[in-house]
């Protein structure tokens, strides 16, 4: 037994109480290869691992993957619309806004034919892989709510996230690696608790390597390399080991003390083989360039994207790419300079294709379910009036690729101007339900008791979206 | 109507809403069924009945979920309703909830939830309604309404052992098992149940020696003192653990520990997670809490005061002072202030307190009511808004984009608050000269252009603002920033801006500020937003009257800018009643002092006589704005606490039905939970909260939850395991005691000791299962208990994550017994990057959310914004990576190694002391060998290109020893 937990009475509760018997769930966060076809009854997993691709700050729909003419035809024009955040501070419908155009023209790509604007050429050649949802819709106006509802499905009360509820649910396939990783994740909007576990046991907490706004370096996991010598490194764990064997008959015997030493055996593994995972020397020139990375514009976040790879490589359950900052009003968020938005789609554009690629041609893409997105998406209007766009809960867009979803196909519909979802909405309920049932999961069943009560990271909401399944 | 939360939400609604349910529920007579109108069948059947089932039944039908407890698969069910009342009112198309929906007029009910209906589909149904509602479809669920409600009424509660009330039952006397004659009553207690059930033979006790770390570890978090171990070990008498004991509980070091308890149980934390906001007065409830574990204050007492410590009556200032101190406890919660819903903060802001008050104090999950009754305990919504009105009716944040915490001022001595007062009327002196000084010195300085290159600070021009929309230039009004201004004509209101924006702003607080020129066809109220770290602030500027500074410049406040963050002014001509001028942005680094007050150049062909008068205007304003400065930091530093404030007037709240602080239904009175007993009137004035009434109410002796949780508690603090396992939880979904006989007895004790916990604890630690051995029994002793719930065995003490931080610091002979944490570095506004270096106990470092310790992290001493009563106890590899990589660790053996180990002494004979103080026990002759081979390169003398390698080897050898199970875990 790898862990010991002093109360391991409610996962062991909920394991003995589900019939079906969720086979990763016996196992440790840690520990052995989960045993992916034994989950859910009726469910088959499409997909062994997700990756986030998380656009921090909310990117624009209607510059990006939500072409809408009416904006040009209307550009200017003062217009009423039901905005969220009026709506929120006062109550308010019908606050006039001044449409604004799109600054970005849009191309068709892939035989689907799908539209995509010039901020992300190199994506859009992948369209054919993609399952584009347009009608997402989510829940708060600020960005420190709705950051954490996209990652716990509630906007202020203290809530696991998601990527360790996926850790619960099926364990780990690497027994050397964390289970979960969030790649240079902000310290801001919700910071930590975007990949907290909150109540469920700490060890499904994610693992956050490196910083927002790092340039690469520091994408090392903490711990794992000993800062002294060699010659002092083997001192320590030849002594630790010497020590253990003659302290363990001082202490006596039991189960607590035997995870201990399990617990030192898996440390010396994990130290041998996780540096390892975070080093790019092994990766050949083409793959370099592939990622961007001899190109200070995509440097940083390429870098992140080979990691994510070998991360998806040694078999990480849940892998979150961040592109933001630690700033309250990160990266994406452009309230003023729309324009802007072109600096951040240039750092990530070539980045994310080449992810696309690489996953294909490694045989990788089949079993990862890559996620892209925001907390939320933007208004078609300038906000205040202004050169930028505020944020906008109410309608937004997201794709999906690889993991069993179906490639080449849009799913619903904004309003003619892009800014409310009206046709096939998608909450962000719906889309956890979704992802976690491409994983074999029913969110229905993927439940915690904390407190009494059986909590789920969809709370008593969420559908899974057929539309989007393969 | 389903249950789906929508994201934009407006408070008319909610009235209108409640309005139009109680309408519905007085019209709603009958009834849809009128058959013999084939017509009506038959449109139902082919247009109606697809519908619903097509669009509507997976959600509400009794097959599938009955969301917000609404059906539409019968007629029955949509007359009953769901929680918002009847669905549909057969004729009145305004008047069903249903319509409403599908309609999608209003943004917080739309149906169904993932797209409109079609035309053609809405066209039926209004059709449907409008001529009758017609359906012949009847119930097939009798129940389906009370289908969901499976769990204990109110009337039932005193069923279920958690409500009654205490029983005294006298401790079994004169049981004997195993030739063991049980010593205290808490031992014959254990005695008699594990008799009655054939439990696993009780182990025998640990060692003198053992039962003295055992000690000192739970009761002071810290191994003993080296001449502690050779007093006990000495000491023959038959009191000598006792002894110990006392003297234990005396030291401050015990007090430490217990708060430690508390404050986790109280969520303790001393910032929010979202933008790491610093909570700086967060720490005088951290000391509270330490000083009324170090006096004893009763239980009662200590609760009553972290509820409703302001409004209890005392006599002496010192107790005044903690009574504000105590209300941490409710408004410490990691909130997210940045809620645009202001209606919706505050209702989670009471949620998340009633949800700690219920757990911490009464084992009960009160949250759970929030949005329908309890699914399993007896707490009806009702009492969850009745209790709710109570706390609503204190205020705890005050309303801003991003909503600010109350700090109130601690009662002083007479002297000191008169040199407040003092200090306060002398600022408003100070700022009415500062006024006219103002007043005067803008007749007379600031004339003509002044040139870019002279302004101080970054500043960006009007011909560098983004503009929307036309705007003019000009330079009709000869005083302005660089090249002229800009002005909107007047015209196309609410559809110009211009965005003043720096190309780069570094890091920091600025004033900033606003040139325009005055006249009388201005606006008087133009609007300017400035966009910073802290959101967006809405600034008006009266643009007849001239600019306060140099009568250029009006000062728009002081706004923090984050790397990378937003940075910028928005002039806009909306609700403009004249010309919107617009000159000039500065932004003036607020550390930089010159920077602020630095003088302007005048040009150079005003007169002399007027460059001399405007320099000493100038240099006037200099001081007295220095001296506002100066008064505003001395006034700062009254001594304030992080807390609350009744509200001026007290109301009850109406249920918020599904939760939603939309959705409002029936007002309840403010009380409490009617499952418990009534022991407590609530004030009717409306000027009082019933805040104290919640408190006398809670700590009455008859609240047999409150005595049984603390009292559990503190067994699980010292023996190990909890008599009630789930420790926040004594509804009826936790855990049920072991022994209740024995915890109601100790229950009663407490109230019998005046809710002292000193004498709880004492009376806990000196019994025979608190000493016993925690090996493995005989055989099958783990099957026959394996979860130990008979005590047959003690508890295996680990080290926490506090504990191991200060056996460090104490081995390496660094740790500060001597201070507190007193207040946190001034100025500190974010806890992000900070670095915990003060070797003070681990209970006042600072608790901060975005920035704990990495040893903290990697313990188990997450601050995860809950109630703890309970901490994880994990076992996993990077435990050990910590120990063994982490550089603050490193450094405490490098600390440890230097001290330890001197020239003088051979390095064998330097591991006998640091064996003691980090083990507590001489090392073994193995030992010593296997440690010896590390140290051995630094015997001899060491050379100076040696020294380094001598010292990482000696350090090696303590990490190791920190790393090891003895040091981690205890006999």
């Amino acid at each position: 037994m790898m862990h010991f937990e002093s109360s391991p009475s409610s996962r062991r509760r909920w394991l003995m109480q589900s019939a079906c018997g969720f086979g990763g769930l016996a196992l440790s966060a840690l520990g052995s290869p989960a045993v992916a076809d034994t989950q859910s009854p009726g469910l088959v997993p499409r997909a062994k691992r997700i990756l986030f691709l998380f656009m921090q700050g909310g990117v624009s729909q209607v510059d990006s993957f939500d072409p809408k003419p009416e904006l040009d035809r209307r550009d200017g024009e003062q217009m009423p619309f039901d905005d969220a955040r009026v709506f929120a501070n006062t109550g308010e419908l019908g606050s006039k806004h001044r449409v604004m155009r799109s600054p970005w023209k849009f191309q068709r790509y892939g035989e689907c034919g799908l539209e995509v604007s010039d901020l992300f050429p190199q994506i859009g050649a992948h369209a054919d892989k993609l399952c584009l949802v347009r009608s997402m819709h989510t829940e708060g106006v600020a960005h420190g709510p709705a950051t954490l509802f996209l990652h716990c499905g509630a906007a202020n009360s203290i809530r696991p996230s998601f990527g360790s509820w996926v850790l619960y649910g099926l364990g780990s396939e690497n027994q050397d690696l964390p289970g979960f990783v969030s790649l240079a994740p902000s310290i801001g909007n919700g910071g930590a608790r975007n990949y907290g576990s909150a109540f469920l046991p700490a060890r499904y907490q994610g693992t956050a390597v490196g910083r927002a706004g790092g340039d690469g370096s520091d994408l090392v996991m903490r711990h794992v390399r000993d800062p002294q010598s060699l010659d002092s490194h083997r001192r320590k764990w030849e002594l630790l080991e010497q020590l253990s064997r003659a302290q363990h008959e001082q202490l006596g015997e039991d189960d607590e003390l035997d995870a201990v030493g399990e617990s030192q055996a898996l440390a010396a593994r994990m130290q041998a083989s996780a540096p390892h995972v975070f080093d790019l020397s092994e990766e050949t020139a083409e793959t370099r360039k592939l990622y961007g990375l001899d190109d200070p514009r995509t440097r940083a976040y390429g870098h992140r994207c080979l990691i994510a790879r070998r991360l998806c490589e040694s078999g990480v359950r849940f892998v979150q790419v961040n592109y933001g900052d630690d700033s309250a009003n990160p990266a994406w968020d452009q309230h003023s300079e729309l324009p802007k938005h072109e600096v951040h789609a240039r750092a990530v554009d070539q980045p994310i294709a080449a992810l696309l690629t690489d996953l294909e041609r490694r045989g990788l893409l089949e079993d990862t379910l890559v996620w892209w997105g925001g907390e939320f998406g933007r208004t078609p209007y300038a906000e205040k009036n202004g050169t930028g766009r505020d944020h906008n809960p109410g309608g937004f867009s997201i794709w999906l690729a690889g993991g069993g979803v179906r490639g080449g196909t849009t799913v619903g519909a904004t309003d003619e101007f892009g800014h409310q979802a009206i046709e096939r909405k998608v909450h962000m309920h719906d889309l956890h339900a979704t992802l976690l049932h491409q994983l074999g999961l029913d969110h229905e069943q993927l439940t915690y008791r904390y407190a009494g009560r059986d909590f789920r990271l969809t709370d008593v909401h969420g559908r899974v979206i057929d539309e989007l399944l393969g | 109507m389903g249950s789906r939360r929508v994201s934009v939400a407006r408070s008319a609604l909610g009235a209108v809403r409640a309005a139009l349910v109680c309408s519905l529920i007085a019209t709603l007579v009958t009834t849809g069924v009128q058959a013999e109108d084939d017509g009506r069948v038959e449109f139902f059947e082919n247009r109606i009945r697809p519908l619903l089932i097509s669009r509507c039944s997976e959600c509400h039908s009794s097959q599938t979920e009955l969301s917000g407890g609404l059906g539409l698969d019968s007629a029955e069910a949509w007359q009953r309703g769901g929680d918002s009342g009847a669905a549909i009112t057969p004729r009145d198309l305004a008047g069903s909830l249903v319509w409403r929906a599908v309609s999608y007029a209003d943004p917080l009910l739309q149906m169904p939830p993932d797209g409109k209906l079609s035309d053609a589909e809405l066209s039926d149904l209004k059709r449907w309604i409008e001529e009758g509602a017609f359906d012949p479809r009847s119930s097939t669920e009798t129940d389906a309404e009370d289908a969901g409600a499976t769990g204990l009424s109110v009337e039932r509660a005193r069923e279920y052992w958690s409500y009654r009330s205490l029983v005294a039952s006298a401790p079994p006397a004169g049981v004997t098992m195993d030739a063991i004659r049980p010593s205290t009553p808490i031992d014959a207690f254990l005695e008699e149940t594990r008799r009655q059930a054939s439990a696993p033979a009780a182990l025998g006790p640990v060692s003198r020696s053992a039962l003295l770390r055992r000690l000192s570890f739970d009761l002071h978090g810290l191994p003993p003192e080296p001449h502690e171990i050779e007093t006990l070990l000495g000491d023959e008498r038959p009191d000598a653990v006792a002894r110990f004991v006392d003297r234990t509980l005396a030291s401050p070091r015990f007090a430490e520990r217990m708060a430690t308890h508390w404050l986790d149980v109280a969520r303790y934390a001393e910032s929010l997670t979202l933008r790491g906001f610093v909570l700086p007065q967060a720490w005088r409830y951290r000391d509270y809490v330490v000083n009324a574990m170090a006096i004893d204050l009763p239980y009662d007492q200590f609760i009553r005061e972290q509820i409703a410590g302001d409004l209890l009556e005392f006599e002496d200032l010192e107790r005044r002072r903690r009574g504000i101190e105590a209300l941490g406890f409710l408004v410490l919660g990691n909130h997210n202030l940045e809620e645009q819903d202001k209606r919706q903060l505050e209702m989670d802001i009471v949620d998340e307190q009633l949800d700690v008050i219920g757990k911490a104090l009464l084992g009960q999950t009160l949250s759970c009511a929030r949005c329908h009754d309890h699914k399993f305990d007896p707490i009806p919504t009702r009492d969850y808004y009745a209790m709710a009105g109570i706390l609503a009716s204190t205020q705890v944040v005050r309303h801003a984009n991003v909503s600010e915490w109350i700090e109130r001022p601690l009662p002083l001595e007479e002297e000191q608050e008169c040199f407040y007062q003092e200090l306060e009327q002398h600022l408003a002196r100070v700022q009415e000269e500062l006024k006219l000084v103002l007043a005067e010195s803008t007749e007379s300085v600031g004339e003509g252009p002044l040139a870019l290159e002279r302004v101080p600070g970054i500043v960006i021009d009007d011909r560098q603002a983004r503009r929307v929309g036309t705007w003019t230039e000009s330079r009709s009004v000869p005083y302005f920033v660089g090249d002229g201004y800009l002005h909107d004509a007047a015209e196309s209101r609410g559809e110009k801006t211009l965005t003043f924006e720096p190309r780069e702003l570094p890091a920091g607080s600025y004033r900033v500020r606003f040139a325009y020129t005055h006249g009388e066809n201005r606006a008087s109220a133009a609007e300017l937003r400035v966009f910073s770290a802290d959101g967006e602030k809405l600034v008006t500027i009266d643009q007849r009257q001239r600019p306060e500074i140099d009568g250029r410049w009006m000062e728009l406040g002081t706004f923090r800018f984050e790397p990378a963050g937003q940075a910028f002014v928005m002039v806009s001509n909306e609700n403009a009643d004249g010309h919107v001028i617009a000159d000039a942005v500065q932004f003036l680094a607020v550390d930089s002092e010159t920077a602020a007050v630095a003088p302007e150049h005048v040009d150079a062909e005003t007169s002399a006589e007027r460059e001399l008068n405007a320099e000493l205007l100038k240099r006037r304003i200099a001081e007295l704005q220095s001296q506002v400065q100066q008064l505003q930091r001395e006034l700062a530093s009254r001594p304030k606490a992080i807390g609350l404030v009744e509200r001026p007037e007290a109301s009850d709240l109406a249920i918020h039905v599904r939760g939603s602080v939309h959705r409002l239904g029936e007002i309840v009175p403010r009380g409490f939970l009617t499952a418990l007993p009534a022991t407590q009137a609530l004030p009717t004035a409306t000027s009082q909260s019933g805040r104290l009434e919640l408190a006398q109410w809670m700590t009455h002796p008859e609240q047999a939850l409150l005595w049984r949780v603390i009292a559990n508690r503190v067994w699980g603090w010292t023996i190990g395991d909890p008599l009630v396992r789930s420790v926040d939880n004594f509804g009826t979904t936790g855990d049920v005691p072991s022994h209740p006989e024995l915890l109601d007895w100790l229950a009663l004790r407490l109230q019998h000791d005046e809710g002292s916990l000193h004498l709880m604890v004492r009376r806990m630690v000196l019994t025979d299962v608190y000493a016993r051995d925690a090996g493995r029994g005989e055989l099958d002793a783990e099957t026959r208990d394996p979860k130990n719930q008979t005590y047959w065995r003690g508890s295996r003490r680990r080290l926490d994550a506090e504990s191991l931080r200060d056996s460090m610091l104490l081995v390496s002979g660094e740790l500060d017994l001597r201070s507190g944490a007193g207040p946190l570095p001034e100025g500190l506004v974010s806890d992000y990057g900070f670095e915990h270096d003060r070797p003070v106990r681990s209970v006042y470092v600072p608790v901060f959310r975005n920035a704990m310790p990495s040893l903290f992290e990697a313990f188990d001493r997450s601050v995860t914004g809950l109630v703890v009563g309970q901490r994880d106890r994990s076992t996993v590899a990077s435990q050990v990576l910590t120990l063994l990589n982490d550089p603050w660790v490193r450094q405490r053996a490098e600390s440890a190694a230097l001290r330890s180990f001197s020239d003088e002494l051979e390095p064998l004979e330097s591991l006998e002391p640091i064996f003691r103080r980090a083990l507590g026990r001489s090392p073994t002759d193995g030992e010593r060998r296997v440690c010896f081979e590390v140290i051995a390169a630094s015997s001899g003398s060491p050379a100076p290109e040696n020294s380094r390698e001598v010292l990482e080897r000696r350090a090696d050898f303590i990490q190791s020893l920190f790393a090891s199970p003895e040091f981690r875990f205890l006999e």
